[in-house]
């Protein structure tokens, strides 16, 4: 029970501190980080953690999105906007003489936001090629300027080390060589989505099983409490979506030294590796299956533009994926203290490094909304065509604002409705995909030597 | 009541045309691949419609031109006309165009009714899919826009050839897309981006269903060998590819010169002309056969004293590894019907959801 207990007590901790963060004026207290990872050592076996699930099974009907996070914030968008509208209102005509304000008010003089600014500063030296490209740090740097630089990197590292550890004692057990870099893709997928059990030395009878991680139904987009999006909460709560899962694999690999792609489709991420023979796998960590790219295209919202221009499907670089690292930042940002110019400069820095990022187009269109509406909520909302004739400079934020929406909709995205979303996500266990994944898995199993 | 019917005017003209050919005849071929080419190297307006009614012309001589155009300005005014008439709601600022495109899809799928006075109605019929002789094996006029003019009955070529005729008629944007052993056509539309236009089943796919063949690769489409739009020029360049096509039909396939010379300067206007890559490596491939079969040798390379024969060898060899490279990946014609009847038998799934709002019914 006590174990049980400790868990469900941190999640309370952690539920409680952050949850208000999305208020419209956010609450400047730090979010605590979970304090405590479990990590249980393999030569002094407390094997407690990952023994017994602390979280109840959920039933197979999963979705997550984290692209529906900027449509959300598109109505959170027109929430504050139409707050904005009122009392810009209210104070009509004793404001038409002020001085127009272009740029949203900073936030950077609030508590805690020095943390993002060196955050960024850090992210941007790996892309620029100052400091070496380390995808651990940069996760980690990510969600350390969350908590305020309250997260304890040795824990991070311990848990992240442990599963390395269990990706490899078990291919030892199993008589495999671990050093082959296809092994090591094949364990690690193992690690994270398998039950692995492994016998400690010296004790017989004893052994530490490690449980598949599972999908977090609860709050998957990270709406009410932001920190549900990362790995540190995956590594401690063993449940993660398709932000966390897949980014902690690469992690693995990186830690590991195995090689390994993100990839993109609508409203999801997953992992794409190649074996010795060229032929890519298609890791959907969200539910431990290995899917064709039929399944993804399946979902019905990639076009073919889409993966011309490499939105989707489109094995990432670690650069790339350290730059989609700013842009997570940027969204943290967002969800602390809402939009201004830091948003602005975390997402031109990864549209410098990977001008296709789609994630940071999303976030920029509706930064440029923000910063249109507060402007002409300053001149009084007039048509178009007056902003055009009077406020030159104020019509220009407008079209410009409208090339992005323009662009981002040439370069073929689809908006995925979230019904659509999950039923596509569920369709992973219909009977064809089901055999697929069998065929599949049976015929990685092979490559591990 | 009385009922007219206007595809049977010129259907006569067909049926005694085509089968009194012969060799004599190259030259015509020869006089059609000059005047498409005069309009690539922009000697003559590029006009999809005319490259298309050469090749035609090429293959069977007693097609009447005049007639045929006739008939596309017919159908033109048929769509104006319907095209005036409320046939969807839509308000953006491409209003104009989407309506057109709208008319242009009533005309080919739908039936238009229009009374003439109080005992004649005028009516005209859809263009429907001929799943007799889907790829033009028994009759290779099938292919045809003539054909599908006179009898009503198109393929995946002569349909979308005719939407597009009609949309270049009509001074809209429209574009040909390919798929395996497929064309389609695309369009743009403020509301729903991107959308196209299945005219063998008359609905609006999604670009899952075309990706749903299973043989269009990921590679295939970020290399625009499949799914990319067509230029007109680049349009204009496939009816080589075309007439390259009849010219094989019509005459014996000993001689691959013409056919070679059709696909290299296609190629050189649209170098992911993957018909244009196939037909050429395929020709190549027959003359060799056919030489190794005359010589009776076994192996390819003991031709290769012939220096013609091995530059054309390896010419064949490069094309067949770069559309490898490219993503392609040959369809069998059995899968082909199969993912066709995808849109009857998985409609929710295939069926762009966004445009079926937009049209009227």
């Amino acid at each position: 029970m006590g174990i049980k207990g400790k868990y469900f007590l941190i999640l309370a901790v952690f539920l409680t501190t952050t949850n208000n963060l999305l208020g419209q004026i956010p609450v400047v207290e730090a979010p605590k980080p979970p304090t405590m990872f479990t990590v249980p050592i393999y030569n002094n076996p407390t094997p407690q953690a990952r023994q017994s699930n602390p979280f109840p099974n959920v039933p197979n009907s999963n979705n997550h999105n984290p692209l529906e996070m900027y449509e959300r914030d598109k109505h959170e968008l027109q929430r504050r906007n139409a707050e904005l509208y009122k009392i810009s209102h209210e104070n009509d005509n004793s404001n038409s003489n002020n001085i127009i304000q272009y740029d949203l008010p900073s936030q950077l003089g609030r508590r805690g936001t020095e943390y993002y600014q060196e955050a960024l500063d850090k992210l941007s030296k790996m892309l620029r090629g100052e400091t070496p490209l380390n995808l651990k740090n940069a996760v980690f740097t990510v969600e350390n300027a969350y908590f305020e630089n309250h997260l304890n990197y040795s824990n991070y590292n311990k848990a992240i080390k442990y599963l390395a550890e269990t990706a490899k004692l078990q291919t030892m057990q199993d008589g495999r060589n671990w050093n082959n870099p296809i092994t090591k893709n094949v364990m690690l997928f193992r690690a994270m989505a398998d039950t692995l059990e492994i016998k400690v030395r010296q004790k017989e009878r004893t052994s530490v099983v490690s449980y598949p991680m599972q999908y977090d139904f609860e709050d998957f987009r990270g709406e009410e409490d932001w920190s549900k999006m990362f790995v540190s909460k995956l590594l401690f709560a063993n449940k993660g979506q398709c932000h966390s899962l897949p980014l902690l694999y690469l992690i693995l690999c990186e830690e590991t030294g195995a090689k390994a792609n993100l990839a993109y489709s609508p409203s999801h991420s997953y992992i794409k590796f190649k074996d010795n023979s060229g032929n890519w796998y298609n890791l959907e960590l969200t539910n431990g299956r290995i899917v064709t790219d039929a399944f993804v295209v399946g979902s019905g919202y990639i076009t073919a533009e889409a993966i011309k221009n490499k939105l989707y499907m489109e094995p990432q670089t670690k650069r790339q994926v350290i730059a989609q690292c700013i842009s997570d930042l940027a969204m943290g940002y967002r969800h602390k203290y809402g939009y201004d110019s830091f948003i602005k400069q975390c997402v031109d820095s990864v549209l410098k490094y990977d001008p296709n990022n789609l994630g940071s187009w999303m976030i920029k269109s509706n930064y440029e909304t923000q910063r249109l509406e507060y402007v002409v909520n300053q001149v009084g909302r007039p048509h178009p065509d007056i902003l055009k004739e009077r406020y030159p400079k104020i019509f220009e934020l407008f079209e410009n604002r409208n090339a992005i929406y323009r662009k981002i909709d040439a370069s073929g995205y689809r908006e995925m409705p979230k019904e659509a979303y999950e039923a596509w996500l569920n369709s992973v266990n219909e009977e064809k995909e089901r055999r697929e994944h069998d065929e599949k898995y049976n015929k990685v199993l092979r490559l591990v030597r | 009541m009385c009922v007219i019917n206007l595809k049977k005017i010129s259907l006569i003209v067909f049926l005694f045309g085509a089968f009194q050919l012969s060799a004599q005849n190259t030259e015509v071929y020869y006089d059609s691949y000059d005047f498409i080419e005069k309009m690539l190297v922009g000697k003559t307006e590029l006009k999809f419609k005319n490259a298309v009614f050469a090749v035609e012309k090429a293959y069977n001589d007693m097609l009447n031109i005049e007639e045929l155009n006739k008939e596309i300005n017919f159908l033109v005014a048929l769509t104006n006309l319907t095209s005036m008439s409320d046939i969807i709601t839509y308000e953006k600022k491409d209003k104009d165009i989407v309506i057109k495109h709208a008319g242009i899809f009533r005309v080919m799928c739908d039936s238009i009714i229009i009374p003439l006075d109080s005992t004649h109605i005028f009516i005209h019929s859809p263009y429907t899919y001929d799943f007799d002789d889907p790829f033009g094996q028994k009759d290779w006029s099938s292919m045809f826009v003539s054909k599908l003019l006179e009898t009503g009955k198109g393929n995946c070529h002569s349909l979308p050839y005719l939407y597009k005729i009609l949309a270049d008629e009509l001074e809209i944007p429209c574009y040909l897309a390919f798929a395996p052993n497929h064309i389609y056509i695309k369009s743009y539309a403020e509301s729903t981006g991107w959308y196209n236009t299945e005219l063998t089943s008359g609905t609006f796919p999604v670009d899952a269903w075309i990706m749903a063949s299973g043989y269009i690769s990921i590679d295939a489409i970020r290399n625009g060998l499949f799914m990319d739009t067509l230029s007109t020029k680049q349009a204009i360049a496939n009816c080589l590819v075309d007439l390259a096509q009849g010219y094989q039909q019509k005459f014996v396939r000993e001689n691959p010169d013409f056919v070679i010379k059709c696909c290299n300067t296609a190629l050189k206007y649209h170098p992911t002309n993957v018909n244009a890559m196939l037909t050429k490596a395929e020709a190549q491939k027959h003359y060799i056969d056919l030489q190794m079969k005359k010589q009776n040798v076994k192996n390819a390379k003991d031709l290769f004293t012939d220096k013609i024969i091995a530059e054309m060898y390896s010419d064949m060899e490069q094309t067949y590894v770069r559309l490898h490279q490219l993503g392609y990946r040959r369809m069998p014609e059995r899968m082909y019907l199969e993912w066709i009847s995808l849109l009857k038998n998985e409609p929710n799934k295939y069926i762009n959801k966004s445009i079926q709002t937009i049209q009227k019914k």
